[in-house]
């Protein structure tokens, strides 16, 4: 039971008042992509061990999704960052 | 065994006799006694009789390793518990007590008299014995059931209650011995908020028998106690279990607030236990440590006891546990063992497997030491009466060897040790794996997580100074002051583990669970490898005291046999809980209706008034039916369902997701949502919406309303309201931060109530003045804003049932006025209130699908027969719109959707019943997924999916119900009644 630290609400929470919200950065594939490339695109998961970028929900908060940087095995959580924060690094 | 005079710093108050109830006797014992030391003292030697063997067993430890003395408390009342620890019940006035095993008896055991057959009853002899036939399996395990397991489950509600603290920490110390009191009182000093947990009634640990042996260490606690007790820095928890240790410091904490207390006594207004989740910045661990038995045959006999736990009870509660007492071990804390009985009375025999000890001491007071040998074996018929020992020799290539010419010694008791195992438990529970120590001959806490400590004999020190100097260096590292690093742990000095290499078949490990040396031999000859696979087969560790005297011994044991050092062969895996936890505790007060939310319309009190039936959807308490008079719901439905056919119905659809969203890009979200075209709907119209997920698949549908060109209206199902409100804002702020729009859940603004029959229009007229309701200028699917009896309105002409209707939606304050005013205003037309299953009914005479009900996750628009509602052109393609196309979700024979008449039309098919082509098939070409009785149709109706169903129409398939029954059925068009939709504009 971790805790994270809100980027909107600036408040270290209960994983409780958080929602999973499924892996970050998946690319959406275009309309004309094979089958293969959208049964990817929907079905398959990267799973690593160690570290994962995941997208996490503020359920019980402010409602806004963001990124969580975490080791899984350890559960340390290396960084956490809205959106916005990696368009401007790109 | 008998009551000492009053030890120095006994922990019973002589003052209060406590009289108590064991197996239907009568027994005294003292305020502060516990069930075991209470026993003890009364000369209760049989305790309980093994699981699987039937064997005489008696009370082996003082602590919560216990593995034998399990008992019942209260039993058959409301406040019985299951397999309670005498060692860890505080015995209190009028408690009642009984063993947990014994079949019939403890006295008297069945499983004892299957003495000739024990030898074959080895590890994995359940599953070899009564798997075959396979048929047979469940009358072989009717009879085992009698025979296996310890304590019966209450058999009356619980009488108790419990609750659930959050509290926050800056350092949680999880232990109260010399190590957790120095660190929480340097801790609090250095300025921390300091919380201080012990499992038992009072602090102290193992330091009372320190105590006992010395003085200083009574005055240090008293002092250390006072100062924290004192300290405004310090809360102090006892009789309050860290059961777990999660990340980030959770911690979880069981506190027994009552079950000390008299049942009669006990305060109803609070809770019995209470579950303390603990959030602490620093996490001291200073658990301390627990004996481990010696391995030799018979060791299970009564009167085998750990030598620790002799000491504590002569200490603590002046008990003496044996006149006649054998000391036996394999390390130095034997010898304290054997002054502090020399002190008590007795002249013990001390038998140590190493030689070189200097216990010139105690033979010059006449004890004999025996060093160099071990003990081989107990005798005895019902407890320890001798102890057989032979001569030990070490060598580093085999360990220890032990001769075969034992000699006999007399006793009563056996205080064995076998060293100490480091309560490394909580620190296992984030990850972590424990090291083995060479020196010390146990597994050691790694603790290699942030922000926590260990500290004292959990750490390997012997001593309590010792524990407590690195108590205070932790607790000011806790805290954040430097401190200067203390020495290194006063290791005691332990040999290797003595595994019997003969009569492993009566050398006990887990004592609960009745697993010998023999059967982790067995095992390995088999091929189990593994220690997780070894504790499987075996069942050790297994028990409600998970191993915590026998794990260490049989991983000793595997490594032997497997020629393995013991840190190759490893732990097994520790996970929470630390002890056992109540199911009570874990549902604090979340039962009964506190379990979940439920939730109302503001309609609720007229829907009570009426009589309703609820379902419960969702969370939501819906009107099922409206029954009058002695009517059941097959009567009531009939009853409504012509009412709204006919005449006039109304239903509460105020539960109905409700979502409003606003922005210049609202309508542009619609369209990528949901399935359909949404370019050009003008305000004051509604559309009926299909939503899919990218796999293609439909997970959920509604009308919403154009309200203006940057405000629409949706509406969800009930069940998926928060659900879809999620997933539209999952993708607004991931992959479309760029569209202007904002969503709100307005479900809970807004109440309907729905008008529906041939005679709405008639009715509308009456309460709406400001609206034309006629069919040509209000036509279906349009809204309308309005006065209803004088309240602002948004009316909707749409329809879940094909008859006339108008959804009147209020603000929801006026849900119930405009509810009851259309009851009364409809009496004339003698309106009918109907509820959910009556809605069903009239939705499948229709067609209509409910999204999860008709279907599943696996099923696309087209499969619905719904490709009307699929729009393919716009210019961002809708979610899922590419899945369509992919080959599995294209490919012909997918399950469709379809109607089913069966011939006998009185014949009603149960939900779910599978669907075959031929009679005699088992090839199930599709399910059942709505079915009733259509009043109107006055026969039954269903709806299923059937591979490429929507192909079949006309074809004769049948239905196999669990009956073995075999019912000849047609596939049809879904929509049963009314296919022209010549009622939709009611009575014109
Ligand atoms: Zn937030």
């Amino acid at each position: 039971m971790f805790l994270i630290h809100c980027p909107y609400c600036g408040e270290l929470r209960d994983e409780q008042e958080y929602r999973y919200a499924g892996e970050a950065f998946i690319q959406r594939p275009s309309l004309d992509c094979t089958d293969e490339q959208w049964g990817d695109y929907v079905f398959n998961r990267t799973n690593p061990k160690g570290k994962t970028v995941e997208q996490w929900a503020h359920a019980a908060g402010c409602r806004k999704l963001f990124v969580v940087e975490r080791n899984n095995v350890t559960n340390e959580i290396y960084a956490v960052r809205t959106f916005e924060s990696y368009k401007e690094q790109a | 065994m008998k009551r000492l005079y009053k030890q120095a710093n006994e922990r019973i108050d002589r003052s209060k006799e406590i009289h108590f109830s064991w197996q239907g006797a009568h027994y005294t014992g003292y305020a502060g006694d516990t069930l075991a030391s209470a026993l003890l003292a009364n000369g209760v030697k049989l305790v309980g009789r093994s699981f699987k063997y039937g064997r005489q067993r008696g009370i082996m430890a003082a602590g919560v390793e216990e593995p034998n003395a399990l008992v019942i408390l209260e039993p058959e009342t409301g406040y019985h518990v299951p397999n309670a620890r005498a060692t860890e019940v505080e015995i209190y006035p009028d408690l009642v007590a009984k063993a947990a095993s014994g079949i019939p008896s403890i006295n008297e055991d069945l499983r004892a008299w299957l003495k000739p057959f024990h030898r074959f009853m080895a590890a994995g002899f359940y599953y070899k014995t009564f798997m075959s036939p396979a048929l047979l399996w469940p009358k072989y395990e009717e009879q085992l059931r009698k025979l296996a397991g310890f304590a019966t489950a209450p058999n009356k509600p619980d009488a108790e209650t419990y609750d659930h603290y959050n509290q926050h920490t800056d350092v949680a110390v999880i232990g109260g011995g010399a190590a957790g009191l120095a660190a929480a009182l340097a801790a609090a000093n250095a300025g921390s908020k300091v919380l201080l947990l012990d499992e038992r009634a009072q602090l102290g640990g193992e330091l009372v028998v320190d105590a006992g042996r010395d003085p200083a260490a009574q005055a240090w606690f008293n002092q250390t106690y006072a100062a924290l007790e004192a300290h405004a820095n310090v809360k102090i928890l006892v009789r309050t279990t860290a059961y777990a240790l999660h990340d980030y410091n959770l911690v979880l904490a069981l506190e027994r607030r009552q079950d000390h207390v008299t049942i009669g006594a006990r305060n109803p207004h609070q809770s019995r236990q209470r579950l303390h989740r603990i959030r602490a910045n620093k996490v001291v661990l200073a658990t301390g440590s627990h004996e481990r038995p010696l391995m030799f045959a018979n060791n299970d006999l009564p009167g085998v006891m750990l030598a620790s736990a002799v000491s504590r009870y002569q200490y603590e509660y002046s008990v003496l546990c044996g006149s006649k007492p054998l000391v036996v071990g394999n390390n130095d804390s034997i010898y304290e063992v054997a002054r502090d009985l020399v002190k008590a009375g007795t002249r013990p025999t001390v038998v140590d497997c190493r030689m070189g000890y200097d216990a010139s001491d105690l033979t010059k007071l006449g004890v004999l030491v025996k060093q160099g040998y071990t003990i081989v074996k107990a005798e005895g018929r019902t407890s320890v009466e001798r102890a057989l020992i032979a001569k030990t020799a070490y060598s580093d290539s085999h360990g220890w060897v032990v001769g075969d010419a034992p000699e006999t010694i007399a006793c009563d008791l056996i205080a064995c040790s076998g060293g100490f195992s480091p309560l490394v438990h909580l620190d296992c529970h984030t990850g972590s794996k424990p090291w083995f120590s060479k020196d010390y001959q146990a597994f050691m806490p790694a603790c290699d997580k942030p922000h926590r400590y260990v500290a004292g004999s959990v750490n390997g020190h012997s001593d309590w100074q010792g524990a407590a100097a690195e108590g205070e260096y932790v607790g000011l590292l806790a805290a954040g002051q430097a401190a200067n690093p203390v020495n290194a742990p006063k290791l005691l000095n332990v040999a290797d583990f003595i595994c019997p290499d003969v009569g492993r078949d009566k050398v006990f490990l887990d004592m609960q669970n009745d697993v010998k040396a023999s059967d982790i031999e067995l095992a390995i000859l088999e091929n189990y490898r593994s220690i997780e696979h070894i504790k499987r087969y075996t069942a050790l560790g297994f028990g409600t005291d998970q191993g915590k005297t026998g794990n260490v011994n049989g991983i000793a044991v595997a490594a032997k046999v497997m020629n393995l050092p013991i840190e190759a062969v490893g732990t097994t895996t520790f996970r929470p809980m630390y002890t056992p936890v109540t199911m009570g505790v874990l549902a604090g007060s979340e039962i009964g209706l506190h379990s979940d939310p439920q939730r109302f319309t503001p309609m609720q009190a007229s829907h009570r008034a009426k009589g309703a039936e609820f379902e419960v959807v969702g969370q939501w308490m819906r009107p099922w039916y409206f029954p009058q008079g002695s009517e059941d719901m097959h009567q009531a439905v009939a009853r409504e369902c012509l009412a709204v056919r006919n005449n006039l119905g109304m239903m509460d659809a105020s539960t109905l997701g409700k979502i409003d969203i606003q922005g210049p890009d609202a309508r542009e979200l619609l369209a990528r949502v949901y399935t359909n075209a949404w370019a050009k709907l003008a305000p004051g119209k509604c559309r009926y919406g299909l939503m899919c997920d990218e796999t293609g698949m439909i997970i959920d549908d509604g009308v919403t309303a154009c309200i203006s060109d940057t405000h629409f209206l949706m509406t969800t199902t009930t069940g998926g309201a928060a659900r879809i409100y999620n997933h539209l804002e999952t993708w607004l702020q991931t992959e479309w931060p760029d569209l202007k729009v904002y969503i709100t859940s307005v479900t809970d603004h807004w109440s309907t109530t729905a008008v529906v029959g041939p005679k709405a229009r008639r009715l509308m007229e009456k309460l709406c003045k400001d609206v034309d309701c006629s069919a040509a200028n209000f036509p279906f699917m349009d809204w309308r804003e309005g006065t209803v009896c004088g309240v602002p309105a948004r009316i909707m002409r749409i329809s879940f049932s094909g008859e006339l209707s108008y959804e009147i939606n209020v603000q929801a304050n006026y849900g119930r006025f405009i509810w009851e005013s259309v009851m009364e205003a409809g009496k004339e037309f003698n309106i009918t209130p109907y509820g959910t299953e009556s809605m069903h009914v009239l939705r499948a005479e229709k067609g209509y699908v409910i999204v999860g009900q008709d279907t599943d996750g696996s099923i696309t628009p087209y499969d619905a027969n719904m490709a009307w509602a699929v729009s393919l052109n716009k210019p961002y393609p809708f979610l899922g719109q590419r899945a369509l196309t992919r080959s599995d979700t294209a490919r012909p024979g997918r399950k469709q959707l379809v109607g089913l008449l069966t011939d006998d039309p009185h014949k009603v098919l149960n939900e779910g019943c599978q669907l075959v082509a031929e009679i005699g098939s088992k090839a199930m070409i599709g399910h059942v997924t709505s079915s009733y009785f259509s009043p109107v149709l006055g026969r039954s109706i269903a709806m299923a999916v059937v591979k490429g169903g929507l192909d079949l129409m006309g074809t004769k398939i049948y239905a196999k119900p669990l009956s073995y029954e075999v019912i000849p059925l047609t596939i049809v068009d879904s929509v049963f009644y009314d296919q022209g939709k010549e009622k939709i504009d009611g009575e014109i």
